[in-house]
């Protein structure tokens, strides 16, 4: 019988890969593009996707929204875990539409993760053409 | 007006304003509001203000100068995004080597940041501290002192996919300050003649029976 850390991994499949699912494509520092779930290859490779993240503004201690995506990725999906101060590339649907367009973020500050309970959050940034 | 204030205008119409074109916007006032957009990139904002002043304490009569130390704040506003080779990125058939080169190449918007505003501190500088600008814009002989006295960089500050940056300089110098009055308002011509048209009755003045 599983022990609850490893039913709680299981339960990541409903709470990040099911109903709030967006996909996403990471590319690794090598280059190396990840499309499709390593739990299973025929899945798109996907998490939860919040657009915006609420801050606390430095300057005012007010809270502010800020235009920084944060995605939630099980970690037992990636062929590769981002580490902190790796340089990473997502490409991530700009809205929740269907159909939408892939829009290029990188990673902005070094990876949160709850390795223990199997998920990671990418704290992006949008990036223009150099 | 006082000199500070002729200097200010100076600063900005002669001697900043004429040198900004592409790489920056001079106002002489500090802006409250402003997002981290508008100075993104070359937009970098740069103002200019009259921050403070002392005077001799033994100057002071209505008619001789005062000696006004006064300060200028140059404060330098700039914001940037990361970049990369989006090219590469969303090309599916780029050759994995391309492609983390790619990313390697990568720079981030703090890194952006604090190389737009080292380069605004040192076009500033340079403007502010030539020989040719000694004189502040104003007649030789007014302004003596010039000195730019410090530079000081801020934190960078996320606000979403920008990173802003700040810097302040300190410009000083001395000049003597006359005291010319408000200008004066026109008077309010009051008519306090008095006109006396007739004098039927004969009741003014002293009669003088017989005459």
């Amino acid at each position: 019988m599983a022990n609850l850390r490893q039913l709680a991994e299981k339960d990541l499949k409903t709470t990040l890969e099911s109903d709030w699912k967006l996909p996403v494509i990471l590319i690794s520092p090598d280059g190396i593009r990840q499309t499709k779930s390593k739990n299973d290859p025929e899945e798109d490779l996907g998490g939860q996707v919040m657009y915006e993240t609420l801050e606390i503004d430095v300057e005012t201690g007010l809270p502010m929204v800020s235009d920084e995506p944060v995605v939630s990725l099980r970690v037992s999906s990636l062929d590769r875990v981002p580490l902190p101060n790796e340089k990473w590339a997502v490409l991530m649907p700009t809205s929740p539409v269907e159909g939408a367009p892939m829009e290029e973020f990188v990673l902005q500050k070094p990876v949160v993760g709850s390795y223990s309970l199997g998920f990671i959050r990418l704290h992006l940034t949008r990036v223009t053409q150099s | 007006m006082m000199v500070f204030r002729e200097i200010q205008i100076a600063l900005i119409d002669k001697i900043l304003g004429p040198q900004a074109t592409d790489k920056f916007r001079v106002i002489g006032y500090q802006d409250q509001g402003r997002s981290s957009k508008s100075v993104l990139d070359n937009n970098r904002l740069v103002q200019v203000y009259y921050k403070s002043g002392d005077f001799e304490k033994k100057g002071g009569s209505i008619s001789s100068k005062n000696m006004h130390d006064m300060t200028f704040n140059i404060e330098m506003t700039v914001s940037a995004d990361a970049k990369a080779d989006l090219s590469v990125l969303n090309n599916e058939n780029a050759s994995q080597a391309v492609t983390a080169a790619a990313i390697d190449s990568f720079v981030t918007a703090s890194q952006r940041a604090d190389d737009l505003i080292d380069e605004l501190i040192d076009i500033i500088w340079n403007i502010l501290a030539d020989a040719r600008n000694a004189d502040l814009g104003q007649e030789k002989g007014v302004v003596a002192n010039r000195w730019i006295g410090g530079i000081t960089k801020g934190d960078p500050a996320n606000r979403g996919e920008h990173v802003t940056l700040m810097a302040q300089m300190r410009l000083t110098c001395r000049a003597s300050e006359v005291v010319k009055g408000i200008t004066p308002k026109p008077l309010t011509f009051i008519d306090n003649s008095i006109t006396i048209n007739e004098d039927n009755n004969s009741n003014t003045g002293v009669k003088i029976q017989g005459a």
